[in-house]
Parts: structure tokens; C-alpha cells; sequence
């Protein structure tokens, strides 16, 4: 090989290497730039996951507490399928009766989706008080929206008129 | 210590002799190399500038054909290389019959074989760009070495006069005419080494530079680096110095993208594992947002039927009851939702407002009216307002 050739075939070398080397800085020195991007942004999310990120044990705690409170209070409630109004009727009548009370007159009635008893009755204070303690006590929620106690006789008899219901669970109210 | 022994034909026989003691050899005598009689080979000098390295053997080989009228298969030669300041490059050859290399090799018993010139590579370093002169004095005969500033090489021997300031004078008239200023480096033994070095620098002008050494401290330079002559396998480089740093060039370059993407996956790793980080917390932030989204359906669901609880009858009365004093007496008492409507007779109703308002369960209380009684200190009075059970 004389020089000429050899002295070309040392510019081919170098052209080759030059170029090699410069496609692969250029292509590396983008990646790194893509790559500083990439992870400043992920450094950033990260940073703020950490700091949003609420204590799962305390949620699940919560949760847990939440279930217990809200099975308790349905509980009072009367599931659809648990009473009618007659049935609730013929609660309402006996436990009036037990408290000694005399009832004079009962209906039922509907105020919008709900429906309602509503008792006439006249007895002792103290027996209505019972049976108003009765209704408070009560596993399921009864509902007095109305009540009128009237004492005027003075001998200790009230006569009352009241409305009573019961409350229900809808899902779908809710 | 490394010892070095010499040749000299006596009477047609050689015979050893060790460097640093004036005795012959005997057959416990242990050297390291062996320094081979000038005047048993030819020395030419020829340039090799455009000649590639790894031709240059066959081209001396071609060429001592030229130099040397000896038959081809009678004839050995080595060489050695020298590449002046303006980058031409000699071959100094050493030529010798096949017989008497045979006989060296004999004798050297596979020891390491020199020539005088072997032993200049470590000076010319110091000399680059300039003219110099290497001799080597023996008892009756000098061997120089020109290497001059026209880049030209030479090599003679001379037969030396019995005095030395003759022998320097014979010297001085061998040089080229047209060397003006150079380095003379004389070596010699060690008992002539002093005598030369004062006569040699009275006689030479002020623009030659005299350096006398001793044989014996240019062999001890002699390292692992030095070329030795004759050796059964030469070392040949596969590839040119010139293309060597080339490809050392191309290495370190591609070493140092090797690096460079090093660090750039390093940065992708990093950045692999902050996404895994990312999804993995996201993923738990999914499980977390889910849980809170359940609660609040709970919480929005028990709101509701917190908002259901109807207003306990028993509870309301059980709070007025401490309102009221032992001298009231309930005439009626309505509660329709969250308003209640109380009748009642009894002392002093305007200290009951206050009461009322001692309560946080009846609110907006209003005292409605006040009827004195007749032929009583009581008064009938209607009071309204709101009750709020949580």
C-alpha cells in the first residue's frame, strides 16, 4: 500500500470514528437532556405524592369506626320488608293500653311518603309519660312529629293527641 | 551486579574477557551479555524514511545486497533503528558472516549479544535536533558513529594512533568538513576516560561539546529495553507506532464514550427506579383515594340518617322539667316538628325565660303572654319556640 492509499485510509478512519463518535455524543447528550426532564418531573410528583399522602391506618381506622357507627344507627331503622303500618298500629295500641291509657279515637293518615297514626287518648300524666318513655327507649326510631297534651282538668288526667310513625331505611334516600 | 564480557581474536582463537577485571575468562566466568568484536562485522547506515516497518527487513535485505559483496546464504545481518530530529529514519546495519555469528553464539552460550552502537540509544536521546558524534576508542582501532546535521548517518572505523592527542587529531579530520557545532561523546575505558576527556577539550574549539563516558557506564545503562542484536525471535510490531497512537487515540476516545454512556444509564436506572416509586405510590394513592372515597359515602350516608333521627318526645319534656318550678303547672303542651307551644300557670314566668335560655335545646324561646290570675299571686302564660335535638 503506498502512502497516497494509506494517508486516505487514515482520513476514512478518522471520518468514520469522527462521525461514530459525534452521532453518538449528539444522540447521548439529547438522552441525557430527556433524561435530567424526566427525572426533575418524577422528583417533583414524588415530592408531592409524599406530602398529599394521608396515613392509610388512620383512614382504614376511620373506616372501620365509620362502618360500626352507621350498621349501629341502621340498625334503628326499619328495613321495608320488617313492618306496615297496621302492625306498627297494634304496637302503638297495646303499649298505650299497658300504660293505662284510654284511647278515644285512632286513624291512620299519610303526610307526603310517610304514613302516620294518629291516637286520640286520655289517661293518667304519668302513664302518657310512661309510654313517651317507651317510645324513646325503643329499639327502632318511632317518630312523634305531633303532640298536644292538654291538663286543663287539673285531677291529674291529660287528654293528648298525638301523631306516631316509624322510620325507615331506603338506600336510595340516601 | 551485571557483569559484561568482551571478545578479541588472539592468534586466530577468541578469547573472553569479563569488562571491569583485566583477566581471561574461565568456565565459571557468568555474564549477561556478550560484547562482539567491531571488527568482525561490516556497518552501514542506510535511510529507511519511506520505508514501512513492516517491510523494512525485507527492504534491508534487499539492500545489503548492494552494501555487501559477501554470498547471500553466507551472510547474517542485524539492525537497528534511528529516527533523527526531522523524523528520517536510519538502519544501521551490522553485517557479518554466517561462521563467525556461529562461533559468538557458541561462546555467548545463549546469552544476550551487542555491538558498541547498542549502547548509544540512551545518549542520542539527550542530543535530538543536533549533530553528534559517537567513538569508540579500542586499543588499536576507533569505530565512529556521525549522525550530522544535514541528517546524514555515517559509520567508519579507523585505525588509532599510538598517542591520543594524534588519535583525536585523526578523529577530527574524519569529520564532515561542514560540521560547525556538535556533540562528541568519546567511550572509552576507564583508565583512558580522564586523559581524553582533558586532551579532547583543549583541542576541539568552543563550538564542540566533548562527553568522554566509560564503556563500562554505558553498559551499565543496559536495561530490559535494550536491543539486543541477534536474538532468535526479534520483536516485531504488528503495528506502526504512527497507527498505534491512532488506535490509542481511537481507544481513549471510545473509553471515554463507554464512560460517558455509563453515567447516562446510570441517570436511566435512577430514573426507572423513581418511576417504579412513582407507579408504586400512585397505586397506593389509588387504594388511599378509594378508601377516602368510601368514607365519604359513609360519612355522606350516616349525615343522612343522622338527619333522619326523629325529635324524641320523652327527651324534650325531660329537659323542660328542670326549666319549670314546683309552682307551675302545665295547662297544654304542643310539639309539632321542631316548634313547641307551652301553656301554663305559675309564679314569676319572666325568671323561666331565663332558664329557657340556660338551655341549648329551646331556642328562639318567646314569652307569648302573661295573664295575672285572679285571687292568686300566679300568672297564666304562653311561651313558643324551637327545639333543637341533635
Amino acid at each position: 500500500m503506498n502512502k497516497r492509499k494509506r494517508i486516505l485510509l487514515n482520513i476514512l478512519l478518522w471520518t468514520v470514528v469522527i462521525a461514530f463518535l459525534g452521532i453518538f455524543f449528539f444522540l447521548e447528550i439529547n438522552r441525557k437532556a430527556d433524561l435530567q426532564e424526566r427525572i426533575a418531573l418524577s422528583e417533583e410528583q414524588l415530592k408531592r405524592f409524599r406530602i398529599r399522602m394521608p396515613d392509610e391506618n388512620e383512614l382504614i381506622f376511620k373506616r372501620d369506626d365509620l362502618y360500626k357507627e352507621l350498621a349501629e344507627l341502621k340498625h334503628r331503622f326499619y328495613f321495608e320488608q320488617d313492618i306496615d303500618t297496621y302492625r306498627f298500629g297494634i304496637i302503638i295500641h297495646d303499649l298505650l293500653v299497658a300504660n293505662g291509657l284510654e284511647i278515644n279515637r285512632y286513624q291512620t293518615m299519610e303526610v307526603g311518603k310517610n304514613a302516620f297514626l294518629e291516637f286520640s287518648v286520655r289517661g293518667n300524666a304519668l302513664g302518657f309519660a310512661l309510654f313517651l318513655k317507651s317510645v324513646s327507649l325503643s329499639d327502632k326510631y318511632w317518630h312523634i312529629p305531633y303532640v298536644s297534651i292538654n291538663s286543663r282538668s287539673g285531677n291529674g288526667v291529660i287528654n293528648s293527641v298525638f301523631r306516631i310513625g316509624y322510620e325507615k331505611y331506603n338506600k336510595m334516600d340516601n | 551486579m551485571k557483569s559484561y564480557a568482551y571478545l578479541e581474536k588472539k592468534g586466530g582463537k577468541y578469547t573472553l574477557f569479563p569488562f571491569d577485571e583485566n583477566r581471561t575468562s574461565d568456565s565459571l566466568f557468568n555474564f549477561k551479555a556478550l560484547m562482539m568484536s567491531r571488527m568482525d562485522f561490516d556497518v552501514k547506515v542506510t535511510e529507511i524514511s519511506s520505508v514501512p516497518e513492516r517491510e523494512i527487513e525485507g527492504f534491508l535485505k534487499y539492500r545489503i545486497r548492494s552494501l555487501y559483496p559477501g554470498q547471500p546464504e553466507d551472510t547474517v545481518f542485524d539492525y537497528s533503528l534511528f529516527t533523527t530530529s526531522k523524523k528520517k529514519k536510519f538502519a544501521i546495519l551490522f553485517i557479518c558472516r554466517k561462521e563467525v555469528l556461529d562461533e559468538y553464539k557458541k561462546i555467548s552460550n545463549g546469552k544476550h549479544l551487542l555491538l558498541p552502537f547498542t549502547l548509544i540509544k540512551p545518549f542520542i536521546a539527550g542530543c535530538l535536533g543536533e549533530a553528534v558524534i559517537f567513538s569508540f576508542w579500542y586499543g588499536s582501532w576507533i569505530d565512529i558513529l556521525v549522525f550530522s546535521e544535514k541528517e546524514r548517518v555515517d559509520s567508519f572505523v579507523i585505525k588509532r594512533a599510538a598517542k591520543p592527542s594524534l588519535a583525536i587529531n585523526q578523529v577530527i579530520k574524519m569529520l564532515p568538513g561542514q560540521a560547525n557545532e556538535f556533540n562528541w561523546i568519546i567511550f572509552c575505558s576507564e583508565q583512558e576516560k580522564e586523559l581524553l576527556k582533558e586532551k579532547a577539550a583543549r583541542m576541539v574549539g568552543k563550538n564542540i561539546s566533548v562527553e568522554v563516558f566509560s564503556i563500562q557506564d554505558a553498559l551499565n545503562r543496559i536495561n530490559r529495553k535494550t536491543d539486543f542484536l541477534f536474538k532468535e525471535e526479534k520483536k516485531k510490531r504488528l503495528i506502526n507506532q504512527k497507527l498505534r497512537i491512532q488506535l490509542l487515540c481511537i481507544i481513549v476516545l471510545f473509553i471515554f464514550a463507554l464512560l460517558f454512556k455509563k453515567t447516562i444509564d446510570r441517570e436511566q436506572r435512577y430514573l426507572m427506579d423513581l418511576e417504579s416509586s412513582i407507579g408504586s405510590l400512585a397505586k397506593h394513592t389509588t387504594e388511599v383515594v378509594s378508601l377516602q372515597n368510601e368514607i365519604e359515602a359513609m360519612e355522606e350516608e350516616l349525615n343522612s340518617l343522622k338527619e333522619k333521627i326523629p325529635i324524641d318526645t320523652y327527651f324534650v319534656l325531660s329537659e323542660l322539667e328542670p326549666v319549670l318550678t314546683k309552682y307551675t303547672r302545665i295547662q297544654s303542651f304542643v310539639l309539632e316538628k321542631n316548634f313547641f307551644h307551652l301553656e301554663a300557670t305559675g309564679r314569676n314566668p319572666l325568671t323561666l325565660m331565663e332558664r329557657f335560655k340556660e338551655k341549648e335545646v329551646f331556642t328562639n324561646v318567646k314569652l307569648l303572654q302573661i295573664v295575672p290570675l285572679k285571687n292568686s299571686d300566679k300568672e297564666l302564660f304562653k311561651i313558643s319556640g324551637r327545639v333543637d335535638v341533635e
